[in-house]
């Protein structure tokens, strides 16, 4: 049985990422968040025995152990990994000289979500990711985790969070990689927001809808390539390499 | 020149300071930004790797050491550069200057333990190059500095430290966008190797 975790699987790209990996023939454990949302349990009907929501809260240690028990009643290992939950922020207020003082509350709970959210992930579901046969560990990033491409000037909580991101997987990396652990960093692009009906929100300057980002993601997500031991690069939609 | 340095905790930070009022600046430490009018140079010093920082994925991670980290090494030194906006627009120079490390960068980190510092100024890079790009259109201009910190003697790190924040960078008043250092968000280290991100 090929075994696959997914976050922030409530809508958008996580819930399109389920569904890819179920279509792959994956058990997936699906983490759910949003009280609002009961589309996974709509998926759930069309995939009853390999499909299991579970609930995951990534800002909060005690859910993600909690998650990490009910997957080990279910199954005594994980292939795959992939952190998609994310926090974007409300009001405008992580700029110097903004409207508004910054928040630092919000620019801690930002890296809280974003950053140490997938890190306690990994970290808590390694017994089980090391009983599995793929090792492979998917997190998703952004294009404005690049500091090297950054031209924007606004907010800042979110992007910073995603460069956080970014540094703590390469540590992971540095210490896991002599295991067989590989990883990917995935840039999905810019996707409208999935509502609690299924219906996406209207965005003009959407580039790509969370369903054909997914089915981007897989290629890159399932390939095998001599260099992953050492290398770790940020990857968009596109198949383009991001610079750090 | 007018030099507000944020804090005096760390050797680096004393050096710099002498290195500064030896070279006959006016520096301030510390004190309460809201008494002066008017700061010609700023330097955030907060740069340290927090006791307990010390934890592999092995280990287990430390949320809240990462999150004191966050605190002090990234959050005070841009909260302390907003609170001192207004001196800096009073003056011509409006230079900022921040500290960090080529362990915080994705491409050269080689690290297995140290997350609260790595990723707190890792993060600090990003919110310096929106800030950056905030500020540079009006006329500020800014230095991100690695000192090398247990590699380097203080003295040497804050000479030249002191030589990086305080000189110009290539400037062609014909060709502004493409000849103009100042225009590059740029991290260096001490021996002024430019550093990846």
């Amino acid at each position: 049985m090929k075994t696959a975790l997914i976050t922030g699987a409530d809508r958008g790209l996580g819930l399109a990422l389920v569904r890819e990996y179920l279509n792959l023939g994956y058990t997936v454990f699906a983490g759910r968040f949003l009280a609002d949302f009961h589309l996974l349990d709509d998926l759930k009907k069309e995939w009853p025995d390999t499909l299991h929501p579970v609930q995951l809260d990534v800002e909060s240690r005690a859910s993600i152990l909690a998650a990490a028990q009910e997957v080990a009643a279910i199954t005594d290992h994980l292939d795959v990994f992939v952190s998609d939950a994310a926090y974007m922020g409300g009001p405008e207020n992580s700029r110097v000289k903004g409207e508004m003082p910054i928040d630092e509350s919000l620019l801690e709970k930002a890296v809280a979500v974003n950053a140490l959210g997938a890190l306690q992930c990994v970290e808590i579901l390694l017994p089980l990711l090391r009983k599995g046969e793929e090792k492979r560990l998917c997190i998703v990033s952004s294009e404005v985790s690049s500091v090297t491409l950054m031209q924007r000037d606004g907010d800042f909580r979110y992007c910073m969070s995603k460069t956080a991101l970014n540094v703590a997987v390469r540590m992971l990396q540095n210490t896991l990689a002599s295991e067989g652990f590989t990883f990917r960093l995935y840039q999905p692009g810019w996707m409208r927001r999935q509502q609690p009906d299924g219906s996406f929100t209207q965005w003009n300057d959407c580039q790509i809808n969370a369903a054909d980002s997914a089915k981007a993601a897989i290629p890159i997500f399932t390939s095998r390539r001599p260099d992953d031991a050492y290398k770790l690069e940020l990857v968009d939609y596109l198949g383009s390499v991001w610079p750090f | 020149m007018k030099i507000y340095l944020t804090s005096l905790e760390s050797a680096f930070a004393k050096a710099l300071k002498n290195e500064f009022v030896s070279r006959g600046h006016e520096v301030f430490a510390g004190e309460d930004l809201q008494k002066l009018s008017v700061i010609d140079l700023f330097v955030a010093t907060e740069n340290k790797r927090l006791d307990g920082d010390d934890f592999t994925v092995n280990d287990g991670i430390k949320p809240e050491i990462v999150l004191e980290s966050l605190r002090y090494n990234m959050i005070a030194p841009i909260k302390a550069l907003e609170a001192a906006t207004n001196a800096l627009d009073a003056s011509e120079i409006k230079r900022v200057c921040f500290l960090s490390s080529h362990k915080a960068c994705v491409t050269g980190c080689e690290e297995t333990s140290g997350y609260g510092y790595n990723m707190a100024k890792a993060a600090l890079h990003q919110a310096l190059h929106l800030t950056f790009n905030r500020l540079r259109p009006e006329g500020y201009t800014m230095r991100l500095y690695d000192p090398l910190e247990g590699e380097l003697p203080a003295e040497v790190s804050a000479f030249t430290a002191a030589e990086f924040f305080l000189r110009s960078r290539s400037y062609d008043p014909d060709n502004k966008e493409n000849r103009s250092d100042e225009h590059n968000f740029a991290l260096y280290d001490a021996k002024n190797r430019h550093i990846s991100w």
